[in-house]
């Protein structure tokens, strides 16, 4: 049995996994999400896990409807939770920020986490949590797995006492950190289909109601605050009085111990759990402590700081509060961090940071070995010229920013190189190839490519069908014909873009001359086009692969027939190696995934499938 | 930034895991960890998915005891670190120290695309060590990768085959007994993962 269903007893668990278990402790009804990293484990979790706990789960088309599904089924009185990653909660806050306004039935939680250090995020190192203050929402922030278990289960309690979503936040190191939880008794939630929606219940506001109703939003965020205070969530660590205090959250509050501990010094620190914070609580801990100086701990933005600093103008207190003057607001909280901050403060020498050395070779991630984005990528550049302009999405593909590729010349968010490639193409009078995978297609590129018909443009759109969301862990989306574990209608992308009124013509990335071939009599058409280039996610069919065992070939290079070309070499597979002191190129077997992509670039036919193969 | 010299704590042993990702970085790590709760400690660890798991750097860090606060092992704090392909463990020298970080490597060199374009040499093995020696008190290379095609055909065996040769001179916290038990239980008693275990532990090296 999974641990996060085992009835009772500790065990270590995820991040992530504990939010499920949290939920299923509160009896939890519905389950939606968009997957992305940080927080795809929770869906993916909820998937895994319907049948067998009744917990009704499913993959949405992006964010924004998994938001607005969720918050359908609160409002019929059932438990619901969503989650994202906080770019995701840039495309649901549109439904999202009404929600309090309009207010809930049933506990509606919505979990987002945050990425400092960008680890999986190449878009921004954004720190949501100002939208609980636009949002008029509270906001839970856990510091390990047990309180991401616990808050959960709590937000439902919370949400149905003051009708209203309530967020949870975690961050990179909270979602995949492990540590123990003491597991509580698992709820059964009400079924699907028992939820009841009356429409005198008015889920609607419009001025002068929503004036009126934003008036009372800030009378519950008061009452929030006395929650808060009461919640027994924001916790004080005993220390010296008159010196240094700390304040801090999540992940931040877990360094300033190890901080405090390795410099052997007995701080008083307050953790703040609950927004809205307390700001009574706030000024005791500064008074109690009679603190000269208050070192507030967080990553990314100064959204604590801010609030402690109003506290002490507010009341009149002489403390000096520091943060961002001495931790920065950009990467993920160390203990180092607060060590050399506190060194600062109370004068202690710190002897310099031992850094990784600059000459260490920095190994970055690259497309799987067989991956058919790279023969897509291959394919256009040689139609199309490594001069022509590219335009990037969010995928695996965006990984084609990396030599030898370097075929991503912008990547802004999900959907965004269409409409870029419009606007660039209005002002230089240039056609640009925009790519966007099949799940981006169904998050936002649909509109996209609608504006980029409606208005005109002139652009060539591949989109790169690998026939799920690959980055994230290979979830379904509208295009794969499955959802968890069911099977599912298959919407055509090729029929979707013929109806909007573009040209379109499908090819298969690994037959590498039709491809081209396509291509090119594309390229010389006029209007939107889109190139719809389909082979599975390589990783998923080795997957699929060896759980039917079904034999995959294996390529090797016939050294009689090489001429040393290097052209393989320039496809970029890591599993296509040169050995320079013998002068020769190889395949390492243990790589290669078959795709045979390179036995059609060998212009001399030295590369050959092995007779045995791997399964 | 900075750092102090670590304090040794009376409960705390830290084990950082690297390797490309698909090595079986996360296998080891979670094999660890549940052997080390087996023996009833507390054990935090803190992993990267997404993005970071495309055939890049990846990194485990698993920490036992209960001194422990954080899930990433604070700097020169590392107790042994395991590295499935050498040149993964430089970037780890940060949290190494001298004095008491015992390092396993695999031999297997998994040489990066970017070399093969630019076509930047992969250094040798020596060379490798050499940059890792002034900055660990011991190094033990092993050609786990090798040894586990020999045995099973698989590469993906090289990790149970570092964690026996671990375990064969005692660098973990975690008795051996308790280390097989909690394989036989997570992966059953057939398939390779306990003979390689225990072709490890009895090998001469
Ligand atoms: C708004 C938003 N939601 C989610 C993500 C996380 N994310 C990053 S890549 C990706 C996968 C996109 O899938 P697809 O377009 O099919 O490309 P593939 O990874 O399959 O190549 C997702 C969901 C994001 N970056 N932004
Ligand atoms: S996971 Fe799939 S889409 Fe992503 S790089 Fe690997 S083969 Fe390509």
């Amino acid at each position: 049995m999974l641990d996060v269903l085992k009835p009772n007893g500790s065990v270590l668990l995820l991040g992530d996994d504990a939010v499920v278990r949290g939920a299923l402790e509160a009896g939890v009804s519905f389950s939606s999400t968009y997957p992305g990293t940080p927080v795809s484990e929770v869906g993916d979790l909820f998937c895994q896990i319907s049948k067998e706990t009744g917990v009704h789960f499913e993959y949405c088309a992006n964010e924004k409807v998994a938001a607005e599904v969720a918050a359908g089924v609160a409002f019929s009185g059932l438990r619901s939770i969503v989650s994202f990653k906080h770019f995701g909660f840039n495309v649901a806050s549109d439904s999202i920020f009404p929600l309090a306004y309009h207010g809930v039935k049933g506990g509606m939680v919505i979990v987002f986490s945050d990425d400092p250090n960008c680890w999986s995020s190449g878009q921004s190192e954004q720190d949501t949590r100002f939208f609980a203050k636009i949002g008029h929402m509270p906001m839970l922030e856990p510091s390990n797995s047990q309180e991401v278990k616990d808050f959960t289960k709590y937000a439902f309690d919370l949400s149905e006492k003051y009708n209203m979503p309530v967020l949870l936040r975690l961050t990179t190191r909270i979602a995949y950190g492990k540590t123990m939880v003491k597991l509580g008794p698992i709820k059964k939630g009400k079924a699907l289909g028992t939820g009841k929606f009356s429409n005198s219940d008015k889920w609607s506001t419009m001025p002068p109601k929503i004036i009126e109703r934003h008036a009372e939003l800030h009378e519950i965020i008061e009452k929030l605050e006395k929650e808060s205070s009461n919640s027994g969530f924001n916790k004080i660590l005993n220390g010296n009085k008159g010196g240094v205090g700390l304040i801090a959250s999540g992940v931040s509050y877990t360094c300033c111990l190890e901080a405090c501990d390795r410099l052997g010094l007995k701080l008083p620190i307050m953790k703040l759990s609950f927004y809205p914070y307390p700001k009574k609580d706030i000024a005791k801990f500064i008074k109690e402590y009679d603190l000269k100086e208050v070192l507030t701990v967080e990553e990314i933005e100064d959204f604590i700081e801010q609030q402690v600093k109003q506290v002490v103008a507010e009341e009149g207190m002489q403390v000096k509060v520091i943060g961002k003057e001495l931790i920065q607001p950009w990467g993920e909280m160390r203990s180092e961090k607060i060590i050399y901050a506190l060194g600062k403060m109370l004068g202690i020498e710190i002897p310099e940071e031992k850094k990784t050395p600059v000459d260490v070779f920095k190994r970055d991630p690259i497309l799987c070995p067989g991956c058919p984005h790279r023969a897509s990528f291959w394919n256009i550049k040689q139609t199309m010229g490594a001069e022509a302009v590219y335009g990037g999405d969010i995928g695996c593909y965006i990984l084609g920013i990396f030599d030898p590729i370097n075929m991503q010349d912008y990547i802004v968010s999900m959907g965004s190189g269409t409409g870029i490639a419009h606007g660039i193409h209005r002002a230089t009078g240039k056609t640009v190839v925009a790519f966007m995978g099949d799940s981006t297609f169904f998050h936002s590129g649909l509109p996209e490519i609608a504006n980029a018909v409606y208005n005109q443009s002139d652009m060539i759109i591949i989109v790169l069908d690998n026939g799920i969301t690959a980055m994230t862990g290979q979830q379904p989306n509208p295009g794969a014909g499955i959802k968890c574990e069911e099977n599912a209608p298959k919407l055509s992308i090729e029929e979707i873009c013929r109806a909007m009124g573009a040209e379109v013509a499908v090819v298969n990335p690994f037959a590498t001359k039709k491809m081209q071939e396509t291509l090119k009599e594309m390229k010389d058409k006029k209007g939107v086009r889109v190139i719809v280039s389909r082979q599975p996610c390589r990783l998923m069919f080795m997957r699929n692969a060896k759980k039917n065992k079904i034999k995959v070939p294996v390529y090797y290079i016939d050294q009689k027939l090489c001429k040393k070309c290097g052209k393989c070499n320039e496809y970029g597979c890591p599993a296509i190696h040169y050995d320079k002191k013998k002068d020769m190129y190889y395949i390492d077997e243990n790589m290669c995934w078959g795709c045979s992509v390179c036995s059609q670039i060998c212009p001399y036919g030295a590369i050959k499938a092995k007779p045995e193969q791997k399964e | 930034m900075a750092e102090t010299k670590s304090k040794p704590k009376a409960d705390e042993f830290n084990i950082l895991i690297t390797g490309v990702g698909g090595q079986g970085v996360m296998t080891l790590g979670a094999i660890i960890a549940q052997a080390a709760i087996n023996e009833g400690k507390e054990v935090r660890t803190s992993e990267l998915h997404g993005l970071a798991k495309r055939f890049g750097h990846t990194e485990f860090h698993l920490r036992i005891g209960k001194d422990a606060k954080t899930t990433i092992i604070p700097n020169k704090s590392a107790d042994v670190i395991i590295a499935l392909e050498p040149l993964e463990s430089l970037p780890l020298i940060k949290y190494c120290d001298k004095e008491k970080t015992v390092a396993f490597l695999d031999s297997i060199q998994i040489k990066p695309t970017k070399m093969d374009i630019k076509e930047i040499p992969y250094p040798n093995l020596e060379e490798i060590k050499e940059k890792l020696k002034s900055h660990v008190k011991e190094i033990n290379m092993y050609d786990a990768s090798a040894e586990a095609v020999k045995q099973t055909g698989k590469r993906v065996y090289a990790n149970i085959y570092l964690l026996g040769k671990m375990l064969k001179y005692k660098a973990l916290p975690i008795s051996a007994r308790t280390v097989s038990k909690t394989i036989e239980k997570e992966f059953g008693k057939e398939g390779f993962n306990l003979k390689i275990l225990d072709s490890a532990m009895k090998g001469k090296d």
